[in-house]
């Protein structure tokens, strides 16, 4: 029952998590008396439902235990699949719950057992939740603070201290609020390049297999083409000709520049799913190309396409932070590029005091980025069965 | 029954129609790997054309309209512009292309905007051996550590060596490259003081003449360990992690059991039955590779003030100096693809299952 | 340690057992038998009964977690010295591979290397045992012919220009280059249509009564199996129940597991028969039942099938078999054949 009330309370943390990180954004929208309110009824109306999804999959969990006794001797799982067509519908009910907390345990096992994938899942999850809830404790530094300097002290600079557990920058701004505040913009730009690439991958990637011919051609040609170029490059000249001043224009950007590989993967599923009599039949019966992509390519691609996602998320952090530490895109406070770039132009690589200025966004970035390859890692995991079983 | 189905003749001697001749052309790997090379070499160079000329916001445009601010007619203004920019304005948009096509396919990349109009050409010349020196001895010798320690952990997996390699390579997989470069000057140059990082910009130590002397190549091989060690740093995780897997998944194919069953040394499995197979997986993603270390050399260079051509785009893009940087990036891209190029090749000379018929990959 | 000059592979008790997360799988179990000069013994049984390690463990080609936990490999030179396989050291090991006993591999596109010419396999080989180059080419393409396949064609060809029958040949004939006493086929008709299976068949047969080898043959058909071997030997969970002449364990089968088998196979011969599956699945071999293994699923069962394994006996010379109830099967097979 341990193994119960941790997945409970997991689910419980990520759910009132992501009210409250709803409850934060729609405030930072609309800002005022408005916006306090809006915040306030998100923030319940996403506690209760929240909550109450956490309470369905805790419910599911515990139901799943008690058909243990049921269990396929060979794997250790609980047996499920074999329908009694006389059972009635709560019976029905109640063992399609058990399948499902069955599933959420030999995910939550997969995620657990591997030790690096955990690490990763809790780092992005310290990350994100950094970054939605950080700014409820921590207060954000955007003006210089000149009266912190030390006498004496030739510079604002200094190193980590209780009051300021990551160092004072070049403003004698607290770095750590700058780290706290700095990621907000990249994490949420990241993530909608990572679903735009996801969006246009499997839309292109279903469109070349099932419509074939010249559409397949030109999409297929496209793809070798974007995949042939070197995307920084690419993205640097597209980014001092195409003049960014939104976000969102970069997170399209990088969403079409990482749809490719994705792509390809889709379209060969789909391939190899149109040969099945199954999908023939759903052609026939013209049950749609949505019902395809969603019933027949989507659920067998889960896992490929998480791990997909993330490595876009991952190549939009790195090229966000990278136009923005070589100065080709607008600065603008607070962004992790922009405490690297400042610290470069203020001297911190080259002298003993200002390092801390740099540390904080440099160990950032770098351990949320290998959060996510750990994480993205240990998704496959969870996805694939083939994977997690094995001597 | 004793009658036995007699084997398959030997293929006919082919008869050579010009017709078949194009179509053994079409079928042969190099030559389909070189159009393929030479239509996304095209697609590029029209896509700068593009970019430069045809879009909303285009530089041609932006120069047009300064100069209109400053009081000059629109024809002067544009005359000034076609003067710095080498075209027509009076041509239509497709006269303009074939000549900008033609150009090129010449060689003629134009003049820089800036400094006197130099030609592209040789700023080219001048930032690109660099770049090519260190990228590619950092890919090399990633390549050769990373294949080499993933062999030796897939044979020993499980052990402590297995684990340890294992966690570093991925650690050093997920990290950026730019972040191991800063890391590297914060340890490596401002701590431990181990080198002058402000006094290694440029490839080589300009009081040094230059020549085949031993100081002058024991200095640029000082000024260029820095990026090539976070070349080396940054992609060797991948290679590791690539090899390994691959390694593992070929020791485990039938024909590997029969070479042990056949009595073959170890050396000989190694090489030949092992090594060859597990590098085939490796040398596709050898193009992916170049692709990245490339994109990253722009940011390397520039943190360590090493003169490549990463370093001369940037600094193209800061001063809006757009025919060097449309230059710069079509070489950059052409070298690219010609990587491409060779690792597809590389793959058809390793594998011969690539090279029959097409449509026949693995 | 003496054997007739007639064996050339005496297995005396010999135990493979893997490593498993869930404890020992113990994948072979005190298993003996003898190998005549010249003879085919077909071991036969459903997937997982232990055939193939126990031919992995023959070659002592066994997985990393797999292990010889006891017994002897007896193998006798042409020279008449014997000697035990279990115990040679490497290069021992090495040289006596294919030298001695060859094996052909089921499934033959996995078997070769994808990226080398058959030459290169071919000289490989020879390189390891030291033949030298020509004389290796002049076997081989003698082989070649020998096994219907043409020799300049095949000889520089990759794997994947030839067909799944061409390519089980290639291995064959691979497999003959040394002369090797003793040749162990697993499976090597299993991936190719019948006719090719066919020629195989007789190609095997026929290089047989030209190189006096003896072959030791896996298979799950009983068609082929009855028509290419001597001796028969029937695996169940690991252990050999039943080991006779082929026409002994065929038509006079005396273990219920043999019988049970054979009534699962189409036969040509006796037309519109029913086939009865065997009831229920391979035993666990990590903890496998107590008695006889068979018991569960056996028809014939009584109590003490359930708590005492049978010993194995000889109800005729050069006929053995484990089973408690061996006058009932018996007479069950008889009533069978009459019907």
């Amino acid at each position: 029952m341990i193994g119960v009330s941790s997945v409970g309370l997991v689910i419980g943390l990520v759910c009132g998590g992501l009210a409250l990180a709803l409850g934060i954004y729609l405030k930072q929208l609309r800002p005022g008396i408005t916006g306090f309110i809006v915040c306030t009824i998100a923030g319940f109306g996403c506690s209760i439902i929240g909550g109450l999804i956490a309470l369905f999959v805790m419910a599911a969990v515990i139901i799943s235990h008690a058909y243990v006794d049921r269990q396929d001797p060979f794997t250790s799982r609980a047996k499920l699949e074999e329908v009694d067509f006389s059972e009635t519908t709560a019976q029905s009910t109640m063992r399609r719950l058990a399948n499902f907390g069955n599933t959420v345990r030999v995910s939550w096992g997969a995620l657990v057992r591997n030790k690096a994938g955990f690490i990763g899942f809790l780092g992005v999850t310290f990350f994100l939740a950094m970054s939605a809830f950080g700014p409820l404790f921590i207060e954000y530094e955007g003006s210089a603070q000149f009266s912190r300097r030390v006498d004496g002290a030739r510079s604002l600079f200094q190193a980590p201290s209780a009051e300021f557990p990551l160092g004072l920058d070049w403003q004698g701004r607290s770095v750590l609020s700058h780290v706290v505040y700095g990621g907000r913009i990249l994490i949420v730009t990241s993530i909608q390049a990572g679903l735009a690439a996801t969006a246009v991958a499997v839309l292109f990637g279903s469109l070349a297999a099932l419509m074939g011919g010249w559409v397949d051609g030109i999409l297929s040609a496209l793809a070798n083409f974007i995949l042939t170029i070197p995307q920084f490059p690419l993205l640097l000249v597209l980014a001092s000709v195409i003049q960014f001043t939104d976000p969102i224009q970069m997170a399209l950007l990088f969403g079409f520049l990482n749809w490719p590989t994705l792509m390809r993967a889709v379209r060969a599923q789909v391939l190899s799913l149109r040969e099945r009599d199954y999908v023939e039949a759903a052609f026939a019966l013209d049950l749609g190309l949505w019902h395809i992509i969603s019933r027949e390519v989507f659920p067998n691609m889960v896992s490929y396409i998480a791990v997909n996602l993330i490595f876009t998320v991952r190549t939009a952090l790195y090229g966000l932070v990278a136009l923005v530490v070589l100065g080709i895109v607008p600065l603008q406070e607070p962004d992790w590029g922009v405490m690297i770039f400042m610290g470069r132009s203020q001297g911190a690589l080259f002298s003993q005091e200002a390092i801390w200025m740099m540390l904080g966004p440099i160990l950032a970035i770098a351990l949320f980025q290998l959060s996510l390859v750990l994480f993205s890692r240990s998704l496959e995991e969870v996805f694939n069965p083939r994977l997690r079983s094995g001597l | 029954m004793t009658s036995i189905p007699t084997p398959r003749p030997v293929a006919a001697a082919p008869r050579r129609s010009p017709g078949q001749v194009l179509r053994r052309l079409w079928d042969s790997y190099s030559f389909r790997v070189l159009i393929q090379s030479l239509v996304t070499i095209w697609a590029v160079t029209t896509f700068t054309f593009v970019l430069i000329r045809l879009m909303p916001g285009n530089p041609i445009q932006i120069r047009i309209d300064q100069l209109m601010n400053r009081g000059l007619t629109f024809e002067e203004a544009e005359q000034q512009a076609a003067n710095l920019f080498d075209f027509d304005p009076d041509a239509p948009i497709l006269e303009q292309y074939v000549d900008y096509i033609g150009k090129l396919a010449r060689g003629d990349l134009g003049n820089s905007i800036l400094g006197g109009g130099t030609p592209v050409n040789s700023i080219i010349l001048e930032f690109l051996p660099w770049t090519l020196f260190s990228v590619g001895l950092g890919l090399l010798l990633s390549f050769l550590l990373g294949t080499l320690l993933g062999v030796i952990i897939a044979y020993r997996r499980g052990g402590f060596l297995d684990n340890f390699i294992t966690t570093v390579s991925s650690i050093l997989y997920g990290i950026p490259d730019y972040v191991i470069a800063l890391l590297l000057i914060l340890v490596v140059g401002v701590q431990l003081q181990w080198f002058q990082v402000g006094q290694m910009r440029g490839a080589y130590n300009p009081a040094i003449e230059p020549g085949f002397t031993l100081e002058f190549i024991a200095s640029i091989f000082q000024h260029a360990i820095l990026p090539v060690g976070t070349y080396i740093l940054s992609t060797t995780g991948s290679w590791v992690l690539a090899m390994k897997s691959s390694t593992l998944s070929t020791l485990g194919e039938d024909f590997i059991t029969v070479a042990k069953a056949r009595g073959l040394s170890e050396t000989r499995i190694l090489s030949a039955y092992v090594g060859r197979n597990a590098l085939l997986p490796l040398v596709t993603r050898l193009a992916i590779s170049i692709g990245f270390v490339v994109s990253g050399s722009v940011i390397v260079e520039e943190f360590f003030q090493y003169p490549g051509l990463g370093r001369r785009l940037l600094r193209a893009i800061t001063e809006r100096d757009y025919t060097t940087m449309q230059g710069i990036f079509l070489v950059i891209s052409i070298s690219v693809v010609a990587a491409n190029a060779l690792s597809d090749l590389l793959l058809g000379w390793l594998d011969p299952r690539v090279r029959v018929g097409k449509g026949r990959g693995r | 340690m003496s054997i007739s000059p007639e064996i050339v592979l005496s297995v005396r008790n010999l135990s493979v057992s893997y490593l498993a997360k869930r404890g020992r799988v113990r994948a072979v179990n005190n298993v003996s038998f003898d190998l005549r000069k010249g003879e085919t013994l077909a071991l036969i049984g459903e997937s997982g009964c232990g055939k193939s390690t126990l031919n992995l463990a023959l070659i002592r080609q066994l997985p990393i977690t797999g292990s010889i936990d006891s017994g002897q490999i007896l193998y006798t030179r042409p020279d008449g010295q014997t000697v035990d396989v279990v115990s040679m050291r490497k290069e021992a090991l090495r040289q006596f591979l294919w030298a001695d006993c060859a094996m052909v591999f089921q499934g033959a596109l996995n078997s070769l290397n994808p990226v080398l010419r058959v030459r290169d396999l071919v000289y490989d080989t020879a390189k390891a045992h030291r033949l030298n180059k020509a004389e290796a080419r002049r076997r081989a393409f003698e082989l070649f012919q020998k096994v219907r396949l043409d020799p300049a064609r095949v000889f520089n060809a990759y794997p994947h220009e030839l067909s799944g029958g061409m390519r089980q040949r290639v291995l064959l004939a691979l497999a003959l280059l040394l002369r090797p006493q003793i040749v162990i086929m697993d499976e090597p008709t299993t991936a190719v249509d019948i006719l090719t299976q066919r020629s195989i068949l007789d190609v095997i047969e026929q290089l047989k009564a030209e190189f006096g080898f003896s072959v030791i043959f896996i298979s799950h058909d009983l068609a082929v199996a009855a028509e290419i071997a001597d001796t028969v030997a029937t695996m169940y969970a690991g252990e050999i129940i039943e080991i006779g002449p082929v026409d002994e364990v065929f038509y006079r089968s005396r273990h219920a597991y043999s019988l049970a088998l054979l009534n699962a196979a189409p036969r040509l011969s006796t037309g519109q028969e029913e086939l009865l599956s065997i009831p229920g699945s391979p035993p666990d071999l990590i903890e496998p039942p107590t008695g006889c293994k068979f018991h569960p699923r056996c028809a014939f069962a009584v109590e003490v099938c359930k708590t005492t394994p049978p010993p194995l006996i000889m109800p005729e010379p050069g006929h053995r078999v484990a089973c408690h109830e061996t006058d009932r099967v018996m007479a069950h097979n008889n009533r069978k054949i009459t019907t």
